[in-house]
């Protein structure tokens, strides 16, 4: 009797999971809300037709949703269903991680209806792993107040933003810094990207042309130097540009009162061809793990179906691709939206094209930034662009490796045994024992949380991995790095390049560090000071302040437009700075954030150093007659040293790894050159295709250099300790 | 005082308030933000908005079901303190073991905590990703708990380390021939009169979680499990920024650190450095 | 009450042998003090009694029981550190009340035990107060206390006064060897003051780098040390020892002689390998008449010190101090040639490996 409650209980739990879905999503908003509406509809469809089902939804920020389902699913612990951009698909079918849909269920929605451009950008050799749910690209938000007829040439748009420059209105407000937004004029110059071998070449004419043309709107005053999202929105809100090229998000940053209209791409009067913006399609996966689970497919086949972009498209606000649903009584702007999509280009979902978008930017941010010829451009986006995508190391035999490998950890055994052998002699092997019993608990933690995965990351390094395939090179990785083979020495990308940086930055930093703190604390340091706890207090506050906070004011303060510190330049009557656009500003950025938020603690160190000096020593200094200065080079510095030392060494080790300021304040600007090493490692592991071995490789490296730093700073204190 | 010294208390009293004004600015500067109305922002170097409205206050601190904020916050809390205990609990006990103890391999294990600082935690990501996902832990706010203690315990254990160093040995000798045990001259010895090192690490231990972002966007996947930082991160995406909203979020996420470092800041002075004067 | 017992105690740590093999009994109610220079292993041996270090070889026994594997706390020992080793963050009661806590007595019994102490030490005004608020007396008080409140079976002192200053050490010495008339107590003293040990113990023990030199009350170590390290180590100022001396045969009996100082021996000694003699500063005097100059020496210092003068004189074998009592020594100048008798019956005959003849 109990063990047929039991099974019973367990039968019914086994098919209650096979009915649950699990849905990942980044939507907010509108969004959000009509994707439930969808998932309630669904539920009810379902029960009418007698199957049992729940839809979980989860939502993910847009930002980590990619890595997170890559590696979610790798493990098997993913979601069943999940909806991103297509732009994924061809690297997640590489992985096979995607199970294909089945377009023919019975009963749950008609598929016929969806636009075929957008059905293909779900497909990937013929098969379909996507139903397409939504489009978004680029097109032309237009203020009538300002225009009154949207140019369709850029001829009329230049006419247009001549007669508007008269007024102090800029023309037309674009991120020209991003290929993602500038990319309608490389497609109206007739640029191509991937061809059949997923290659690109960006000495195509087409490139150095769209480049140039930008130059010329630039120069003749038509778009802004250096825009940035915020800064669009501003300007477009207050009438400060007229026209603007944005997608359906911008809509929810545009001011209720400001009249305005959206429009298709004009044609590039140069080569008489349209403007053409890339089109993301917004895809619905289910995950190969759930390739079985029919609730899971029948709910993506339900959500891409009439019935779910109808109410996606009324509630959500989106773009969807059923031609059939966009009557006339529609909102013109989504129409619009709608109409731009189909004469787009549909984004490359080919894996390869994740290695367009930094060559690109490099190559714009030269041309339209920092004043390179337009070929000088070109040259640069193509030089990153071979560097970025070199093949791997060629595959070594692991033999010899595994013996080194088993070698070494006999020998470790043979240490460890050896300890114990003579603590027995001794006979302090049982307080040994119990010492140790109070230490586990912290490293047991420490080793199987910090050690053992820096171990594996250290594996890795002897590998290279390309889509999910790990490969043993040997020192592939490292003779790589430290050939710098594709590079000058001295260019960004280059090891020497980052280290070299990442010396002067680190030697940098330290100097300002130890000078500020140590310059005030000793003003800070007499008791009889006044305010003396107020400063303090004061001057700690950068301390207590998260970092990656500090990085982002300090991000926002050097904005060239809306910054506090070309504010404070312009009104003390100097030129704003481009900050990041040459290395010395850009580093000079990264070094005011890191210094600010790192001074406080080698002041509250030399502090407290500086209370552990006995006050008769400046008493005896004193009677011998030392200037205030001679007692400060002569007592203070000598004293302070033991103590500021083992910080010293801290913060040089904590600055050299500092990823959050120079990956958030200068973001590596310009063109990698502010990256110091563990940014760079970071890039190749995360924004270059996942080149885990390449960015272990460097870890490793990294880690090589400040055990030697560590191993001569310990002798720095021990000689200072002996004398 | 002669002129002269009023003269030179006057040049250090300009010094210390300029500099008292550098450490503020960007405060205030992300105070201007977070009251500028909507994306309105006025670019000049005034650190006031001249607007001033407290819309992103108020909408961060909206109550609806909508409003992920009081659940992050929550979590934060919660994995702070977590962090905080467990972190400091086994440090204290592997410092104390350092400092009092003679044993086999004691000079490696304080080298293997020496080497965890110089680790590069970026290249740690992936395989911290498999190890987690092994043990189920992904997307737990369990596991995030276990990752920031290790990360805090060996910084902490070395600074507790050196405050034990300087509490005379001869106290754990009387309590010895007192009659107590090991542990109750570790609970009722060494503990308390390492408090100052003690509220020291703690702080440093709450601050790893509390301003974690990059380990807990990897590894977090649900809003509702999501700590203050990822929460706060997505406000300044690639596409969409807004700043207001985020400089709001960051005020809200400071200020406990802040009043922390206010408390402590007497200990701050003194408990860095006992540990290196003497040893 | 009981007794303590050394049998060919060592210690050694890594290689380096501190302690070679010492034996000593100590009995029931005796006040032994350990004395030596610093570094001679006389913190160590009461360390070992306390069980806060471990014995290398050998074994300690209290009542004739072995303890060398027995905890610190099993061992009925009360101690009195150099340090005080009070706990800072205890009140003056908890600090004395401590070993009784954790031994689980009732609260009761605790209260009225402290009472008892802090009468006999007149801690019962400081109850209340923290170790930092007390002065180092005061300290020194409650670390006695602390001890004397688990009515240890065995007290054990580790340089306790060196900490305070002359005046009420002095007091406190009076206070420690009250105390022990009155509770008997077997007491073990570590100091490497001389003057302490000799006020204090029934009996010393000289050790010098790990080796026990001489065990005996004060009278026997200050007029028969065993060897020349006892000789000087005990009595202040510290004893002339000058040599080589060669022993010569003339018509007034046996001398020794080095240079031109002639030192006329006691008869009936053995002389057999004699290369160094030795006399206390009190043991000369300035020559006259009926005592004739054993050695001159030129003046290089004085202390005068009131009733008596200590006199620096520069011999051919060093210096040599002596102690001139009365009008005699206020007259010594610097400078001055002092020809000085040494009675013979006082003078110490050491062997070429420093042991006493």
């Amino acid at each position: 009797m109990r063990a047929a409650l039991v099974a019973a209980c367990l039968l019914f739990s086994l098919a209650a999971q096979a009915d649950n879905v699990v849905l990942w999503h980044a939507y907010r908003g509108d969004e959000q809300a009509a994707l439930e509406k969808v998932i309630e509809q669904f539920l009810a469809h379902e029960a009418r037709e007698g199957r049992s089902a729940s839809v979980e939804a989860l939502a993910l920020p847009n930002e980590i949703m990619a890595s997170k389902v890559t590696t979610a699913l790798t493990q098997n612990d993913g979601p069943d269903v999940f909806i991103f951009a297509h732009e994924r698909i061809g690297g997640w079918v590489q992985y096979d991680l995607l199970a294909t849909q089945n377009v023919a269920l019975e009963g749950v929605a008609d598929l016929s209806g969806l636009d075929e451009n957008a059905m293909k950008a779900g497909q990937v050799e013929g098969r379909q792993y996507g139903l397409p749910l939504a489009t978004k690209c680029v097109a032309l938000y237009v203020r009538t107040d300002l225009v009154q007829t949207p140019p369709t040439t850029t001829q009329e748009l230049e006419q247009l933003s001549a007669g508007l420059k008269q007024k102090g209105v800029l023309g037309l407000a674009v991120q020209t810094d991003l290929f993602y937004y500038a990319a309608p004029f490389f497609f109206g110059f007739g640029g191509t990207l991937l061809d059949e071998t997923g290659r690109v070449d960006f000495r195509q004419p087409a490139f150095s042309g769209f480049v140039q043309y930008l130059q010329s709107l630039q120069q003749k005053g038509y778009i802004p130097d250096e825009p940035n999202g915020a800064m669009v929105a501003r300007l477009f809100d207050e009438g400060g540009a007229a026209m603007v090229m944005s997608g359906p998000w911008f809509m929810s940053d545009i001011d209720d009162d400001v009249p305005y209209v959206v429009a298709p791409l004009p044609e590039v009067s140069i080569t008489g061809r349209p403007m053409r913006p890339f089109v993301t399609v917004e895809l619905v996966y289910v995950g190969k793990p759930s390739q079985d689970n029919v609730t899971a497919q029948r709910f993506a086949a339900y959500l891409a179906g009439p019935d779910g972009a109808r109410v996606r498209k009324e509630m959500g606000k989106q773009i969807v691709p059923v031609q059939s649903l966009w009557t006339g009584d529609d909102d013109p702007r989504l129409r619009a939206f709608a109409a731009q999509a189909e004469r787009g280009v549909v984004t490359d979902p080919r894996p390869e094209m994740r290695d367009v978008w930094e060559p690109a930017d490099v190559g714009l941010k030269k041309g339209v930034r920092q004043g390179a010829t337009p070929a000088q451009a070109a040259e640069a986006a193509h030089r990153r662009y071979v560097s970025t995508t070199k093949p791997p190391p060629p595959p070594r035999d692991p033999g010899l490796f595994i013996i080194l490998l088993i070698a070494a950890a006999g020998l470790l055994l043979l240490v460890v045994a050896r300890g114990v052998l003579r603590a027995k002699t001794d006979g302090t092997l049982t307080g040994s024992l119990r010492a140790w019993l109070w230490v586990a608990p912290a490293m047991g933690g420490t080793l199987a949380l910090v050690i053992v995965p820096f171990l594996f990351a250290l594996g890795l390094s002897f590998f290279s991995h390309r889509a999910g395939d790990y490969q043993f090179v040997g020192f592939g990785n490292f003779i790589e790095i430290l050939s710098a083979r594709s590079y000058a020495v001295l260019e960004p990308l280059s090891f020497y390049y980052a280290l070299l940086v990442t010396i002067v930055w680190t030697a940098a930093n330290l100097l300002l560090h130890v000078g500020i703190g140590l310059f005030l604390a000793v003003l800070l340091h007499p008791k009889t000071r006044k305010w003396r706890g107020v400063y303090r207090t004061l001057l700690i506050i950068p301390w207590a302040v998260p970092n990656y906070i500090t990085a982002l004011i300090w991000k926002s303060m050097f904005h060239k437009q809306l910054g506090a510190i070309n504010g404070i330049l312009t009104a003390l009557g100097f030129d704003a700075v481009s900050w990041f656009s040459s290395f010395p500003t850009a580093f000079f950025a990264n070094l005011c954030a890191n210094a600010w938020l790192g001074f406080p603690f080698m002041m509250i160190v030399a502090l407290g150093a500086l209370q552990s000096i006995p006050q008769d020593l400046y008493e005896a200094a004193d009677l011998d007659g030392a200037s205030k200065w001679q007692q400060f080079w002569r007592i203070t510095l000598p004293l302070l040293r033991p103590a500021m030392l083992p910080a010293v060494i801290l913060g040089t080790v904590w600055t050299f790894n500092q990823f959050n300021i120079v990956y958030l304040v200068s973001g590596g600007e310009p063109d990698n050159a502010t990256d110091i090493l563990i940014s760079e490692a970071w890039r190749w592991g995360f924004a270059r295709r996942e080149q885990y071995g390449y960015a272990a490789a460097y870890g490793a490296l990294i880690f090589l250099l400040l055990l030697a730093w560590s191993a001569f700073s310990s002798r720095l204190t021990a000689d200072k300790g002996a004398r | 005082m002669s002129w002269r010294q009023q003269l030179s208390s006057v040049g250090v009293h300009a010094v210390l308030m300029f500099a008292s004004a550098i450490a503020l600015y960007p405060v205030l500067w992300v105070l201007k933000m977070a009251l500028s109305t909507g994306q309105r922002f006025d670019p000049t170097y005034v650190p006031w908005p001249s607007e001033p409205s407290g819309e992103h206050f108020a909408q961060l601190l909206s109550f609806g079901p909508e409003n992920t904020f009081y659940t992050q916050l929550f979590n934060s809390l919660v994995v702070s303190s977590a962090t905080t205990v467990i972190g400091v609990l086994l440090a204290c006990s592997a410092a104390y073991a350092f400092s009092r103890f003679t044993f086999v391999f004691k000079n490696a294990g304080l080298s293997i905590f020496l080497l965890t600082q110089i680790l590069p935690g970026v290249v740690m990501l992936i395989p911290l990703y498999v190890l987690l996902g092994k043990l189920h832990l992904l997307n737990t706010l369990t596991g995030l708990v276990m990752l920031y203690s290790t990360t805090a315990i060996p910084f902490s254990t070395y600074m507790l380390k050196g405050y034990f160093d300087t509490v005379p040995k001869d106290l754990d000798e009387a309590a010895l021939l007192d009659g107590a045990s090991r542990l109750t001259i570790f609970f009722r010895i060494a503990l308390p009169l390492a408090r100052p090192a003690i509220a020291v690490t703690a702080l440093f231990s709450f601050m790893t979680a509390w301003n974690e972002f990059v380990l807990a966007a990897t590894l977090l996947s649900d809003e509702g499990k999501f700590t203050l930082p990822v929460a706060l991160q997505r406000y300044v995406g690639e596409f969409r920024t807004d700043w207001g909203s985020f400089a709001a979020g960051a005020i809200i996420v400071s200020i406990p650190v802040m009043a922390l470092f206010y408390a402590l800041q007497k200990h701050l002075v003194g408990g860095l450095t006992a540990g290196s004067v003497k040893g | 009450m009981a007794s303590v017992r050394f049998a060919q105690v060592q210690k050694a740590y890594d290689d380096v042998q501190v302690i070679q093999g010492i034996d000593l009994d100590i009995q029931d109610g005796e006040f032994l003090v350990l004395v030596g220079p610093s570094g001679c292993g006389k913190s160590t041996c009461m360390r070992m009694v306390a069980g806060l270090e471990t014995v290398t070889a050998g074994d300690i026994l209290i009542d004739e029981r072995r303890i060398n594997d027995v905890p610190p706390k099993d061992r009925g020992i009360g101690m009195v550190f150099q340090s005080y080793a009070l706990y800072p963050h205890m009140t003056v009661f908890d600090n004395i009340a401590f070993g009784l806590t954790i031994r689980k007595m009732s609260k009761s019994v605790i209260e009225q035990r402290v009472q008892e102490v802090a009468e006999t030490l007149g801690l019962e005004e400081l109850l209340a107060r923290k170790p930092a608020q007390l002065s180092g007396g005061q300290r020194q008080r409650v670390a006695m206390g602390r001890a004397i409140a688990r009515q240890p079976d065995v007290f054990l002192f580790d340089e306790p006064l060196s900490n305070l200053d002359s005046a009420l050490r002095v007091r406190m010495r009076a206070e420690l060897a009250a105390l022990h008339r009155e509770h008997k107590t077997t007491t073990i003293y570590v100091t490497h003051d001389q003057v302490e040990a000799m006020t204090l113990a029934d009996r010393i023990c000289v050790l010098h780098q790990g080796a026990l030199q001489q065990v005996g009350t004060p009278d026997q170590l200050f007029s028969t040390p065993a060897n020349k390290f006892v000789a000087q180590f005990i009595g202040s100022p510290s004893m002339n020892v000058l040599g080589p001396v060669t022993i010569e045969h003339t018509d007034q009996g046996k001398v020794a002689r080095h240079q031109d100082m002639t030192f006329p021996l006691p008869d009936g000694r053995e002389l057999d390998g004699v290369v160094e003699i030795g006399f206390r500063p009190n043991d000369v005097a300035v020559a006259d008449d009926e005592h004739p100059a054993c050695f001159v020496g030129t003046v290089t210092a004085i202390e005068r010190m009131g009733w008596e003068t200590y006199t620096h004189l520069d011999t051919p074998a060093g210096t040599v101090i002596v102690r001139i009592e009365g009008e005699r020594g206020a007259q010594v100048k610097l400078g001055e040639a002092l020809p000085c008798y040494v009675w013979a019956g006082r003078l110490h005959l050491f062997d070429a490996q420093g042991a006493a003849r």
